[in-house]
């Protein structure tokens, strides 16, 4: 695990969800965040597909749906998570 | 207000102030995201907010508008604006528009932006068949989508108030036509371009509703970067997260004009800010102006100041140096472009500038937050922001080959309105210069009042001076006893209703020059009684009694109109002080009055106003 890939991916959840570094852990799904909306969720992807520089597969974006999920995807791309 | 609503007051704004901070320090994408979000969850309608740092945005589209909303709700926010922003659902700009009960009607907006991307108003195969299709064919593509779109502002202006903001659509980069676009009778771009025109040329003369120039500002931005492929299938985005900022900048333009946050004066250092070099040093031939490249480019920035000053931005000096080496290089350096007379003020000494600045401020009239201040020390700028966060400081780059384009892209200039006055403002404040120097040959006041000759011409609004009216009322804040802002459209709609309504604008000249167009005053009629809803001087020509004349013109009318009572209002502000006793001054006595209105009373039965003798009055 790459801890600058770490924080980098913390500070996109944590903003983009509005959540406490606290309060974030892989097993936190969309059903559990308020803010986590369907705007939020593309505007998750957009953050970590700029700041990773990857592409997500239109599957994989359907169907992440935790925090475990997304590391997953971005693992899969090649990003040192 | 009670103790604890105030404590409330106080959290919430720190809470605001710490979230705009971070924005402020590093305004990315994501940050503009967190912020905005974090906002909505604020309860703001705890706070007090006054009338004009509120605003009402309604975003109509035809794709997802959210990522807009955010940046103008922040945007708004940076400059001290407390935002409410409403977003009609996705697409449905058209119903919204057309039913009475819409919630965009409800919402009552300020400003509505709707914004249309081209593909949702052609059919979906109109790229492929577009080579195929014949002349008339593409014109009638272009008649529909003029009328679909006229129908629906046509029907906006009639039920609503607001600003509306449409933008023009983005004329593509590519054609299937290739190299031979412009080589057949309309090629694709020609087919947008032409479309382009007729949206300016349908809404040139209307007040209410403005063409915002995409294309323009997608091109500057560069259109490949324009749009987010992968954000636009997805999602439906339109504006890619890098040509976001540039589009709300341009938003944030007509934010700023309506709600007169705007700058007026520019206030420019001389010393590798109008040339090259340090005259105390390298002597009048020594500096940089023209000739080499560097010299050309501070040409060039002289040239661009030119042009703000023909559109009606005070130029003014504000330098260290020593007046008289200073002002021959001004008067007689050949290749100087502007010269004394573009100057409504010069402060060449060796005081400290922010001094200087102060006496500008009030010399000239111009609030520090109007101003803006050009200056090639890092040092001299520091020490401005930190002494007077009103003004606005440039950061002007080091290299001279970049200052037009740092003052280009300020936004702060926009004017909703442009009248012949206020093209030939730095004329007027060149005359008052010469005024001013007349006044001090003079022994008292009134002797130098009767040697100006002066004229007043007072008359009731028409179209020709409607702009200038409506651009005096948003923007006079000293002598103005309401502060009543009006759009054009609500002036035009006064002035509709005469039997209501009298809407007068006083003009005056004197031996230097046609002063224009600088005071307005608003009558409410009600049976036996007129109100003055708003009266306003320019600042320009206060000190003269010409307010007095005004006052007596209207009286006149009133008593021609068997009115008995004229009823004058008062609404403290900030900055209107100087008209505080203008109705106690003539006569008027007060029947009421609490911390925001006084009403004063003016018995036109026994009253009587002298006009002073110098102010010779021309009626219509």
């Amino acid at each position: 695990m790459n801890s600058s890939t770490e924080k980098r991916l913390m500070e996109i959840l944590t903003k983009v969800l509005l959540l406490d570094e606290s309060e974030v852990n892989d097993e936190l799904s969309r059903d559990e965040v308020e803010e986590w909306d369907s705007l939020a969720h593309l505007m998750l992807i957009n953050e970590v597909e700029s700041t990773f520089q990857v592409t997500l597969s239109d599957e994989d974006i359907m169907s992440i749906r935790t925090i475990r999920d997304l590391k997953r995807a971005l693992k899969k791309l090649g990003v040192n998570i | 207000m009670s103790s604890e609503e105030k404590k409330t007051d106080v959290t919430i704004e720190s809470q605001l102030k710490d979230i705009l901070d971070m924005v402020r320090r590093e305004p990315t994408y994501l940050n503009y995201w967190n912020a905005y979000r974090r906002i909505q969850r604020i309860d703001l309608s705890k706070l007090s907010i006054s009338e004009e740092k509120r605003i009402k945005i309604a975003l109509l589209s035809s794709f997802t508008i959210e990522p807009l909303a955010m940046y103008l709700d922040i945007e708004s926010r940076l400059i001290g604006l407390y935002p409410e922003i409403y977003i009609g659902p996705f697409n449905q700009y058209p119903q919204e528009i057309l039913d009475d009960h819409s919630r965009l009607y409800k919402f009552d907006p300020d400003i509505i932006i709707i914004a249309v991307h081209a593909e949702a108003l052609l059919e979906e195969n109109f790229l492929p068949k577009f080579t195929l299709l014949s002349k008339e064919e593409k014109k009638q593509h272009q008649d529909e989508i003029i009328n679909h779109l006229r129908g629906l502002l046509s029907k906006l202006v009639l039920k609503t108030k607001a600003l509306i903001l449409l933008n023009n659509f983005m004329v593509p980069w590519f054609s299937p036509l290739g190299i031979l676009d412009n080589k057949v009778e309309m090629g694709l771009k020609s087919f947008f371009q032409e479309l382009n025109q007729m949206l300016a040329d349908l809404y040139r003369a209307d007040r209410q509703i403005y063409v915002v120039d995409l294309d323009s500002l997608a091109s500057k931005h560069g259109k490949i970067r324009s749009l987010n492929y992968e954000m636009y299938y997805r999602g439906a985005f339109f504006f890619s997260e890098s040509f976001l900022p540039v589009v709300a900048e341009e938003y944030m333009s007509y934010v700023k004009a309506l709600k007169n946050l705007i700058r007026k004066c520019i206030v420019l250092d001389l010393d590798n800010v109008l040339w090259g070099g340090i005259l105390g040093e390298d002597g009048f031939n020594g500096i940089k102006l023209g000739g080499d490249p560097i010299g050309k480019a501070y040409m060039d920035f002289q040239r661009l100041l030119l042009s703000y000053y023909n559109r009606g931005i005070i130029l003014a000096i504000n330098s260290k140096n020593n007046f008289d080496e200073a002002i021959k290089v001004i008067r007689e350096h050949p290749n100087m472009i502007l010269r004394e007379k573009n100057f409504a003020s010069m402060r060449i000494n060796w005081q400290d500038k922010v001094e200087n600045m102060l006496e500008l401020s009030s010399e000239l009239n111009i609030g520090l937050d109007s101003m803006v201040f050009i200056d090639d020390s890092p040092q001299e700028r520091e020490r401005m922001k930190q002494a007077l966060p009103e003004v606005l400081v440039v950061d002007l780059p080091p290299s001279p080959f970049r200052y037009c384009e740092a003052l280009q892209n300020i936004n702060d200039f926009n004017t909703l309105v442009l009248s012949e006055e206020d093209k030939r403002r730095g004329e007027m404040y060149y005359a008052r210069r010469k005024r001013k120097q007349l006044m001090k040959s003079k022994s008292t006041l009134e002797e130098f009042l009767k040697s100006l000759d002066m004229t007043v011409e007072i008359k009731r609004a028409d179209e020709s001076t409607i702009p200038r009216i409506t651009s005096l009322i948003n923007r006079t804040n000293q002598f103005n006893l309401t502060t009543r802002r009006y759009t054009q459209a609500e002036v035009e709609e006064m002035n509709r209703q005469s039997d209501k309504f009298q809407i007068y604008s006083l003009r005056v000249k004197d031996k230097f020059g046609d002063e224009g167009i600088v005071g307005v005053a608003i009558i409410r009629k009600d049976g036996k009684n007129w109100i003055i809803d708003s009266f306003l001087m320019s600042c320009r020509v206060i000190g003269r009694r010409i307010e007095t004349a005004f006052l007596a013109k209207i009286i006149d009318d009133a008593k021609k109109n068997g009115v008995s009572y004229l009823i004058g209002e008062y609404i403290p502000t900030k900055k209107n002080k100087p008209a505080r006793s203008f109705y106690k001054d003539h006569g008027f006595e007060k029947i009421q009055e609490n911390e925001n209105l006084a009403k004063w009373r003016l018995n036109l039965e026994t009253s009587k106003i002298n006009v002073p003798e110098w102010v010779k009055i021309r009626n219509e």
